[in-house]
């Protein structure tokens, strides 16, 4: 029996867990520690397939604001987020933007669209 | 300019507050703000992980902003951006500064919702020269996700809470090498969770018992000293290293913002650097009210909006009623091993939420709230950390001639 600690990052509590392998490499057999079922998701998943949400920004031209928020709107494997993030820094769109509007529908093949979180209207000119 | 209620700050709590006080029959309600958009710090917190209690999914900042912002128009507020209080009397007198020019408000009650602000630099007493290069997180933040200008590319970060791991991960997504955190007490400030998905999942080393002795540079930061501290917090002599960057970011704290609040009188808790108010939110000065972290440094963002929801109920219920409730005031003392307990007095009858935060680490507690030999609550804790606020509601109210209510730390 093998055993190993785990920090759930699903919420705030962050639970400590403690999960039970078989074996090196095998699924757990059993996850303590855990307040909540969300804990021995999140385990299985990170020990097979670690994906995050990521978050960041997307330039605007003509908008009041220089930048506006966007998000995946899945989480994507973990490996991919500094190369997605790298990507974004070469996108950009034209005011006016919303809240919720896709600015890319698949990135990098995921699948996962960007979606922007905020918005940024067009800039008053004179 | 006349108001049943002026909300000032139109951050999370001014916003909730504001829709809450419509909500309870006030019917002109203003929110004061002086930036051009409304949200507060959270339309720079990008991030994700708002409103898990409340609404039970991950928001980001800007789309937990959004959604009190359309509830707080659908409501009928009034917010005006752009417009600066710049003073505030006792008889809950405004004097704002905006588009509009320099003009007088009058409210029936007020809110004070201003948020908090960053300890810096000065605060920690950092030796050495004073280059370009050293940001507060929240700085550092604004400028990458607001601005689109980057602050460097070699990154020290000194302090451990949130907004400094979050500007970890944030950094190095943008192209930075953050090279290390290092942090003087033995523990993590922010959340676990900020730790793991923010440092461990970049390899960025975290060190605690560390701390920044020194920052060389001429035109811009070019070298700093990061010591290791012994247990009385000591640099340990010999125990330095020298990191070649440009940047040093500072997550060293937050402080209530209450510039207004002593303006007009209030007094304000050391403990806090919130002002001191009872179980119905309200300060020393009758008719004004305090809420979020203006109040005291919240952890989550949910329980800023809940706060601020409570304190413009109990403001509705004070224009109604005229006059602040009367009676005799129980004070609250947070015991050994508790930093703070808000509120810092209950009235007789009342069984508020109160929030607390510990002063270190510890596991199996029992945190009891008492009076006059009763148990007004009690909950056990697997953990408990100065990062994280507790919470309680008291079950049932202090006893008549209660003298105090103590809050308390108990094995098991």
């Amino acid at each position: 029996m093998v055993e190993r600690e785990m920090r759930c990052i699903i919420c705030p509590l962050g639970c400590v867990m403690r999960l039970f392998f078989d074996g090196e490499g095998s699924a757990p057999l059993w996850a303590e520690g855990a307040e909540c079922a969300k804990g021995r998701e999140y385990a299985e998943r990170e020990l097979t397939d670690p994906r995050r949400t990521l978050t960041s920004t997307v330039k605007v031209r003509g908008g009041c604001f220089p930048l506006v928020s966007a998000r995946s709107s899945a989480p994507l494997p973990k490996h991919m987020l500094l190369p997605a993030a790298a990507l974004l820094r070469g996108v950009s769109l034209q005011a006016p933007v919303a809240a919720g509007q896709v600015i890319l529908p698949d990135i990098m093949g995921t699948g996962t669209a960007l979606v922007a979180t905020g918005t940024v209207e067009r800039a008053l000119g004179l | 300019m006349r108001a049943d209620i002026a909300v000032i700050g139109g951050g999370p709590a001014g916003l909730a507050a504001a829709a809450a006080a419509r909500a309870a029959g006030a019917e002109r309600v203003l929110v004061l703000e002086r930036e051009p958009l409304a949200g507060g710090i959270l339309n720079q917190c990008i991030h994700d992980g708002f409103g898990l209690v409340r609404f039970g999914e991950p928001l980001t900042g800007p789309e937990y902003a959004g959604r009190f912002l359309r509830a707080a128009e659908e409501r009928g507020v009034d917010i005006l951006t752009r417009t600066m209080v710049l003073e505030l009397t006792a008889e809950r007198r405004l004097w704002t500064l905006g588009p509009r020019g320099y003009e007088a408000a009058a409210a029936g009650a007020v809110i004070l919702a201003m948020g908090c602000r960053e300890r810096t630099r000065g605060a920690i007493q950092i030796p050495g020269a004073r280059p370009a290069g050293v940001f507060t997180a929240g700085v550092a933040q604004y400028y990458l996700n607001r601005q689109n200008m980057m602050i460097g590319r070699r990154v020290l970060i000194v302090g451990s809470g949130d907004v400094g791991l979050i500007m970890a991960r944030r950094l190095t997504l943008e192209g930075a090498r953050v090279l290390a955190v290092v942090e003087k007490l033995p523990y993590a400030g922010g959340l676990a969770r900020n730790v793991v998905q923010c440092l461990e999942d970049y390899d960025i080393p975290l060190f605690l018992r560390h701390t920044v002795t020194r920052i060389e540079g001429e035109q811009r930061v070019e070298r700093v000293t990061v010591a290791r501290l012994d247990e009385a917090g000591r640099a340990v002599p010999g125990a330095e290293r020298v990191w070649a960057c440009d940047t040093v970011v500072l997550s060293v704290g937050l402080i209530p913002e209450n510039e207004l609040a002593l303006q007009a009188g209030a007094e304000i808790s050391p403990l806090t650097g919130g002002a001191v108010v009872g179980d119905d939110l309200q300060t020393s000065i009758p008719g004004v009210f305090a809420c979020g972290n203006a109040l005291h440094v919240h952890d989550l963002v949910d329980y800023v909006s809940e706060e601020a929801e409570e304190a413009a109920r109990n403001a509705v219920a004070f224009i109604r009623a005229g006059r602040p409730a009367a009676g005799p005031l129980i004070p609250v003392r947070p015991a050994a091993g508790v930093r703070y307990v808000v509120p810092f007095f209950l009235r007789p009858g009342t069984r508020p939420l109160i929030s607390l935060r510990v002063a270190e680490p510890m596991s199996r507690r029992r945190i009891e709230v008492r009076a006059g030999g009763r148990v007004l609550a009690a909950r056990k804790f697997p953990r408990l950390t100065p990062a994280e606020m507790v919470r309680l509601t008291l079950r049932e109210a202090a006893p008549p001639g209660a003298e105090a209510v103590e809050v308390r730390i108990i094995d098991g």
